[in-house]
């Protein structure tokens, strides 16, 4: 379960205070899929980053799982970040130097996996990349390499998986199936999926959409 | 950290497979060979030194001597039950039939060496012939029969013996002959210990007065070897020392001598400081290759945090990355370093005593750890930087690579160098001297650069000679191009001023003097000889200005004080005082007009100007000089500025008429012999036996042959500055790839054909060719200019001929090398470069 309670994010600029997020609240089940849209810069990714334990707020608090992750060092959430979390980027986000294969085993790898290259084998193959373990991922499309992101993103066997505008470098059909591929994949493992998007497909995809404007957000019951 | 381990090594070798690194471990590579291979040399010269002093002489014990010891002092040695060997050194003709040469003679005693290994090539004799299928495998030997003389290879080969003589014709000393049957391996006791001028001959002590040539006032050295108990030699030491002159030397260990070579100890210093120089491009190659590393990797770092990595593990993963990085690169290095070692042994071979070539650890591991050390200290920046990756980025898309501490990486990355240049030289002095005239001369020549790069370019716009492109190409990688300036400047200087030096200094030099200069000494002329020298000088037609005497003393006393308590301190290991000086008579040498004001009851004496102000030495002052065991004394008239190079017996001390001639005296005289006339040199010798003739055509051809082979030993040096200086341009050409990609690739779009793009590039490699051209051949005529004019007085000419080839040499290396890495520009399609 994630629980965001009264999230607020300011920061100083030569303007003056900016409010980017004001006084979030949010509940999300275990296994449930959330997408969260807004307009360009209306704060998207930053709550994205502060419930992901990457970035902190300046007040409110974060849980999950009954954990509250704006208490946490910078070592503790490592840990959570490889126990529980999972990420998706628009922009892949894959290591240049490894193989396809390399990078979905390198979360399982930091886990200390002794099994990590059969199941990074396992999730290339459910992705549909079982030609493609050995390339780079210069040498792979941009829906490909995607798809390796996905399988890297499973790997660690998350409980959330974060994803920020994961078709936003997609052309419409490799968007399509990278969308499939996700809530597949959250069925089958019981992810729970939140997702930072503009596309309005991908977010009427989802059991549950919120929308941010101007900092505060609100939930779109259709 | 198993795991750890397993992810750094299988980031490194993605990462090496991919080329990324490609740079950074070639720039370590180079680093570590050429500090490896300066190691091994140094160690190789001090192995030498070592060696000779272990087995100096076969001896724990030795004594050096001017003229033959007391007595008293082998009874005591012999009291003392210490086994002795003797020998004798001095430099005489080696006459082969027609030809004859310069040696250094060496008779031994019978029990000589005493310690050590004198490792002898004998040739066999079969029935009075030789021939080289007898030779016999090295062996150790001790002196060799009456009779016989050994020789250097040298000899060997300068005589022909041994390849082509079937019937061997005697080798001459003086009055003696002897059968040539072994060639000198090594023979304990050179007198120096790595450089030899002269080659060695062996004799048996026995036929030292068979060949009549250590006369009167002859120039020998009495080596005298003892060896026995420790407490016996040491007892034998003590006793001795107090009763040494100054002129003997007591070599009692390795310590010892290496004392007495601080000179070569400083030869291993100044070497160094190539390597050292190596080192300080390498780190500038290294520092902008570690730059990009860290830029690139900014990305994957916070990918790393994103998927769970801790950043203590992060740390770990870098560290384990960068300390395989280097263990790997050093362990490259040092195999080059011992690879280039050896082939500087080779090509110096004939000049050192033992040749072989032997791996040192110490140097390895030396050169290994300063590898290290170098990798760390200039990665050192980029590890503390991980402490501050933000994942966050990630999500953000911000710019990953703004958050590179460049001036803290300079900081931070110098301190290797410095350090490394320490642990070398040993001198904090010459270490702090170098980076800082390093610094400075480069930061002079980066302002110089910049300057001449501005006008250049702001001229070339008004008049269109180089497209815009290519300007504003130049304009936007200025940084980059003004480093590679700085570096090939002082490359390019570097190389041409070693080059002036090796081929152009020392026959400038001789070209100078004018015709019919005396190319020729004589010494040994004994007294009873002399008017038949000179007639003989006549009857041949050998111009010479007369025969002077001279007689062997050693400065003693200062003011009846004895001279060393009386002299500056930094006086007191002046040359002069160490060894005996040739005294000689002035009413031989007519110019001198003295001084009337002298006291009556000593003779005066005119004493050489430079000599006189090393020592303090003022007119009216009184010296007494030691001949044999007498005593004789003077008063300082006249300072004498004397010109060494007329190739005129000088001397530094020169007594009025009166006392001198009454003590043993040689003779000595200088001459012009043209080439043509050099048969009359055999006639000489035949005629004069014991007489010594130094050819100084000869000598300056010894000369040049070591300066050839030092000056190529160190060129091999420089191969690896030049490397150095090829990877600085190869490490930040490729830092600028990819945005010179990207520029291209839009201007592709625009219409620009890959013609005109490989043009541009052409051209602003070729301006970064000439301007570093430019630079070096000023630093360079301007250094030799100084050189020449001013230390060595030879008229300076320009080497126009040398412009034009640094240039051609610059445009090839700069521009090649430049065009080669920027292929992929071209070979890229826009599309590729702009998605």
């Amino acid at each position: 379960m994630l629980v965001v309670d009264s999230l607020t994010k300011k920061v100083t600029t030569p303007n003056g205070e900016l409010v980017i997020l004001n006084e979030i609240n949010m509940q999300v089940k275990n296994g449930q899929t959330v997408a969260i849209t807004g307009a360009s810069g209306s704060g998207k990714s930053t709550l994205l980053a502060i419930i992901a334990g990457l970035d902190s707020a300046t007040s409110g608090q974060v849980e999950i799982d009954n954990q509250r992750v704006d208490q946490l060092n910078e070592e503790q959430r490592a840990k959570l970040r490889q126990d529980k979390i999972g990420f998706i980027f628009q922009s892949f986000h894959l290591i240049p130097a490894l193989t396809a294969l390399d990078n979905v085993m390198l979360p399982l790898e930091l886990k200390g996996r002794s099994n990590a290259r059969e199941q990074a084998i396992h999730l290339l193959d459910r992705v549909g990349l079982s030609e493609r373990y050995t390339h780079r991922p210069q040498q792979l499309s941009g829906g490909e390499q995607q798809r390796v992101a996905i399988a890297r993103a499973f790997a660690g066997k998350p409980e959330i998986l974060f994803a920020d505008e994961p078709t936003g470098n997609l052309d419409q059909d490799s968007g399509d199936n990278i969308i499939n591929l996700l809530f597949e994949l959250n069925r089958e493992l019981g992810t729970t999926l939140i997702l930072v998007t503009h596309d309005q497909n991908l977010a009427s995809a989802c059991q549950r959409r919120f929308k941010l404007d101007h900092g505060r957000i609100s939930e779109q019951v259709s | 950290m198993k795991q750890n381990l397993m992810l750094a090594v299988k980031f490194l070798w993605r990462e090496l497979a991919s080329g990324e690194l490609r740079l950074l471990v070639l720039s370590l590579i180079v680093a570590t060979a050429s500090l490896s291979s300066i190691g091994f040399l140094i160690n190789k010269i001090n192995d030498s030194m070592t060696d000779h002093a272990s087995q100096l002489n076969g001896a724990q014990l030795t004594l050096k001597s001017p003229h033959v010891i007391k007595a008293q002092w082998l009874s005591k040695a012999d009291e003392l039950q210490l086994k002795q060997a003797q020998m004798r050194v001095f430099p005489s003709m080696l006459v082969v039939g027609e030809q004859f040469k310069l040696a250094q003679i060496k008779a031994v005693s019978e029990n000589f060496p005493l310690q050590g290994q004198l490792m002898v090539k004998r040739f066999r004799l079969t029935e009075t012939e030789l021939s080289e299928a007898g030779q016999t495998a090295v062996q150790a030997e001790k002196a060799p029969p009456p009779g016989s003389i050994w020789l250097d290879k040298r000899l060997v080969d300068y005589f022909h013996l041994g390849k082509t003589l079937q019937k061997q014709e005697p080798v001459e000393v003086g009055e003696a002959k002897f059968v040539a049957d072994g060639i000198l391996e090594r023979v304990p006791g050179q007198s120096s210990s790595l450089l030899r001028i002269a080659p060695t001959a062996l004799i048996n002590l026995k036929d030292l007065d068979k060949t009549a040539t250590v006369q009167v006032g002859s120039r020998i050295d009495y080596i005298y070897f003892f060896s026995g108990s420790k407490q016996a030699l040491s007892y034998f030491k003590q006793w001795l020392k107090p009763q040494l002159q100054d002129s003997q030397t007591l070599i009692a260990g390795i310590e010892d001598v290496k004392a007495l070579n601080t000179s070569l100890k400083k030869a291993g210093e100044y070497l160094s400081l190539a390597a050292i120089l190596t080192v300080f491009l390498s780190s500038i190659a290294i520092a902008i290759n570690t730059l990009r590393y860290g830029r690139s990797h900014y990305k994957n770092q916070a990918i790393m945090l994103c998927l769970g990595c801790r950043e203590n593990q992060l740390l770990a993963i870098e560290m384990i990355k960068l300390l395989l990085t280097g263990i790997f690169s050093a362990l490259l290095g040092i195999i080059l370093g011992f690879l280039v070692y050896a082939a500087i042994i080779l090509l110096i071979n004939d000049l050192i005593t033992d040749s072989g070539i032997r791996f040192y650890f110490k140097p390895a591991l030396l050169s290994f750890f300063s590898g290290l050390l170098l990798l760390f200290s200039i990665s050192l920046a980029n590890l503390l930087r991980l402490k501050k990756i933000a994942p966050v980025s990630l999500i953000r898309n911000e710019n990953l690579n703004t958050d590179l501490q460049t001036k803290l990486l300079y900081v931070l990355g110098l301190t290797g160098p410095v350090l490394i240049a320490y642990l070398y030289t040993g001198n904090l002095k010459l270490t702090l001297i170098f980076y800082s005239s390093i610094l400075c001369a480069s930061l002079l020549l980066y302002f110089f650069a910049k300057v001449l790069l501005r006008r250049l370019l702001s001229v070339s716009a008004k008049y269109h000679w180089i497209n815009r492109l290519t300007l504003l190409n130049l304009e936007r990688h200025r940084q980059g191009a003004l480093l590679q300036i700085t570096t090939f400047s002082i490359i390019f200087a570097l190389l041409i001023i070693i080059f002036l030096l090796r081929n152009e200094l020392l026959e400038k030099w001789q070209q100078q003097f004018p015709e019919q200069t005396p190319n020729h000494f004589v010494i040994n002329i004994q007294s009873y000889e002399q008017q038949d020298f000179k007639q003989f000088l006549t009857a041949q037609a050998i111009k010479s200005n007369g025969l002077y005497p001279m007689v062997r003393g050693r400065l003693i006393r200062l003011n009846q004080q004895p001279v060393k308590a009386v002299i500056p301190e930094q006086a007191k290991n002046h040359n002069a005082l160490n060894r005996e000086l040739n005294l000689s008579v002035s009413s031989s040498v007519p110019e001198i007009q003295y001084n009337p004001s002298g006291q009556k009851d000593l003779p005066e004496i005119s004493i050489e100007q430079s000599l006189a102000r090393a020592l303090a030495i003022k007119k009216g002052d009184r010296l007494d000089f030691q001949i044999g065991d007498k005593t004789i004394a003077g008063i300082v008239t006249e300072f004498r500025t004397v010109k060494w190079d007329s190739f005129e017996p000088n001397f530094y001390i020169i007594f009025s008429p009166g006392i001198i001639e009454h003590y043993p005296m040689s003779w000595m005289g200088s001459f012009y012999l043209a080439k043509e006339d050099k048969y009359k040199l055999n006639k000489m010798l035949a005629r004069f036996p014991g007489v010594t003739i130094i050819e100084v055509d000869e000598v300056l051809k010894e000369i040049q042959l070591i300066i050839n082979k030092i000056s190529q030993a160190i060129e091999v040096i420089f191969l690896f500055i030049m490397v150095a200086g090829l990877l600085i341009l190869s490490s930040s050409l490729s830092s600028t790839l990819e945005s010179r990609m990207y520029e291209n690739a839009v201007i592709r779009t625009l219409g620009a054909s890959a013609r005109q793009l490989r043009k541009c590039l052409w051209v602003e490699f070729t301006i970064i060719a000439l301007v570093s051209a430019f630079i070096a051949i000023m630093l360079a005529e301007f250094s030799s200019y100084i050189l020449y004019q001013q230390i060595f007085n030879i008229n300076f000419a320009l080497h126009p001929l040398l412009w034009i080839v640094v240039t051609l040499l610059a445009i090839f290396l700069i521009s090649g090398l430049g065009l080669l890495i920027t292929n992929k520009i071209y070979t890229r399609t826009s599309y590729q470069s702009l998605t």
